[in-house]
């Protein structure tokens, strides 16, 4: 107990408590204005996949045609032996003085005119505007491949098959996510994402495919 | 550009046996519903025809699909009522159904079986039983095999895939082709049966008349056709149009286009019909005995419609195997960094 001489509490203490005060309130304002700046940058991320258009965006300048993506899509999707490749990466000469490449497969297009000419209403196109197929009810007629600008439905002994953005993968890709071709690109060549997004960050450079379908890839290149 | 290797020779003879079959039921209708009491078993006999046509091309679509038994499961494999191929399944079966029971009828009132069931309490001939039966059937039957022949083109113009079959011309020609076929295949049959019901003289001018007929508007859009794909450059779709138009025309399959398609199956029965018709000339002004003018007639009448199918078949085979795929990505790859 203080006597009427001493102070209750010391200048040593009082100075310790108000800097353990100062760092709290300090402390505090930065977490939460960390916070805050997420709030943000999550209100200018996609908050609507299942509306959203999402695109492969395809650097023509990165991609070195070491065919990873391939390999990664045969891998996690699991595909048998005699189903055919996803992806395919083509290669062009640039006025005979060097060998580029370019790694494509499914558009997800807008339009798909796969999805309108099944019969069997196998194929949908869903969240993230991928367009899956079901190979349950797939009979393997084939019109889709006719159908297709891209030349993209292949068939097993199954049914159609195609890229589907990993939705069926081991382990499956949510709709938005990075699918394992993406993740597998040690180049930054392939990309996912909001179409409207990809076309606003790559501007002149971005140059999206023509088809009647609307598809939904876009071919990077920097420009001259 | 890609040449399309998926759709063989099983839809291509699928979509001719289809056409065929809609043309038969068409001339066979046509001939019963004008002159009815006459040319009875070449009637039957090509309503038969036209059946077996549309049940073998069914055939050959189910064993081309990956998944035939699943196919077979109709409500299922085509429900989805966006793909033209919903429509001419579902057409097919109605055709098959009454183009059979029209083969079954007429069978029935040629052969005139003992049965108890089929004997009138009122006196009347299986003929006049089944008079209203078989018009309503065959106006049935008419649009839907109208529709056949037009599907046969327009299964192949709804895959926009391949810009060489996606044009209008090309259902409107095959139908044409459908039409043409199915006479030939009567007159065949009329040739093949003249011993046993010789097809009266009525019903043989009228079917000259449609070859001709045919034969002139199929070569117009044979024409238009190739025009209308082979045109434009501009594009990767109007190359790959291009590309096939002149793999038809001056490529790999031009012997068979110009010797088989225009040749064998257009100028030829032009110009056996054009004979058949200077015999009849004669024979009806007495210059040729009626017996040796029939039997000419009848031998180029069977020349030319051979022709017709040989070149009706050939058609769609070579319009199937010439269609490409666009190679969109490439073209816009090259042209971005060249």
């Amino acid at each position: 107990m203080a006597t009427n001489s001493e102070p209750l509490v010391s200048r040593r203490e009082l100075l310790a408590g108000a800097a353990a005060v100062g760092l709290t309130v300090v402390g505090s304002t930065i977490i939460f204005g960390d916070t805050s700046a997420m709030a943000e940058e999550s209100e200018s991320a996609p908050k609507d996949v299942e509306h959203t258009q999402y695109a492969f965006a395809m650097n023509v300048d990165r991609c070195v045609g070491c065919e990873h993506c391939v390999r990664a899509c045969r891998y996690y999707n699991e595909l048998s032996d005699i189903t055919p490749d996803r992806r395919h990466v083509i290669h062009a000469d640039q006025n005979y003085v060097m060998v580029r490449h370019v790694s494509y497969a499914c558009m997800h297009c807008v339009e798909p005119s796969c999805l309108m000419v099944c019969p069997a209403g196998a194929i949908s196109k869903g969240a993230a505007g991928i367009v899956d197929f079901d190979p349950d009810r797939c009979i393997g007629c084939k019109y889709c491949y006719e159908a297709c600008p891209f030349d993209i439905p292949r068939y097993d002994n199954v049914s159609m098959d195609k890229c589907n953005v990993c939705l069926r993968a081991n382990p499956p890709i949510a709709p938005g996510d990075m699918p394992y071709c993406v993740q597998a690109c040690m180049f930054g060549a392939l990309h996912w994402g909001p179409l409207d997004e990809i076309m606003k960050e790559a501007g002149d450079q971005a140059h999206r495919l023509e088809a009647v379908t609307e598809p939904a890839g876009v071919l990077i290149k920097l420009s001259e | 550009m890609l040449q399309q290797s998926v759709w063989g020779w099983e839809p291509a003879l699928y979509i001719f046996l289809g056409g065929l079959g809609a043309g038969t039921f068409i001339t066979a209708t046509i001939l019963r519903l004008l002159h009815k009491d006459s040319n009875k078993l070449v009637i039957c006999v090509s309503y038969w025809a036209s059946v077996i046509c549309i049940v073998f091309g069914l055939i050959l679509l189910v064993t081309d699909l990956v998944e035939p038994l699943r196919g077979l499961v109709m409500p299922a494999a085509f429900s989805h009522w966006t793909s033209v191929m919903t429509y001419g399944a579902w057409a097919l079966l109605v055709s098959t159904i009454d183009f059979g029971l029209c083969a079954l009828l007429t069978a029935i009132e040629i052969v005139n079986p003992p049965w108890k069931f089929l004997q009138s309490k009122h006196g009347e001939t299986l003929e006049q039983r089944f008079d209203k039966p078989l018009r309503i059937l065959g106006w049935i039957g008419l649009p839907f095999a109208i529709f056949v022949g037009f599907y046969t083109g327009l299964l192949l113009f709804g895959a926009p895939g391949i810009p060489f079959w996606h044009t209008i011309v090309l259902p409107f020609l095959f139908l044409i082709s459908a039409v043409d076929t199915g006479v030939a295949l009567v007159e065949l049959i009329s040739v093949i049966l003249t011993k046993k019901d010789k097809l009266i003289e009525q019903s043989h001018r009228l079917l000259q008349k449609f070859t001709f007929i045919n034969i002139i508007i199929e070569l117009c859009l044979i024409a238009l056709f190739l025009c209308v794909v082979g045109i434009d450059v501009s594009t990767p779709e109007g190359m790959a149009g291009h590309a096939s138009t002149m793999l038809l025309v001056g490529g790999d399959y031009a012997p068979f286009f110009w010797t088989i398609v225009i040749g064998i199956g257009l100028a030829l029965p032009f110009i056996m019909n054009l004979v058949a018709i200077g015999i009849g000339r004669k024979k009806a002004a007495g210059e040729l005995a009626p017996e040796k003018a029939d039997s000419r007639t009848n031998a180029f009448t069977f020349i030319g419609a051979l022709g017709v199918e040989l070149g009706g078949c050939a058609l769609r085979f070579l319009v199937v195997y010439a269609g490409m795929h666009p190679d969109i990505v490439m073209e816009a790859f090259k042209a971005l960094i060249r």
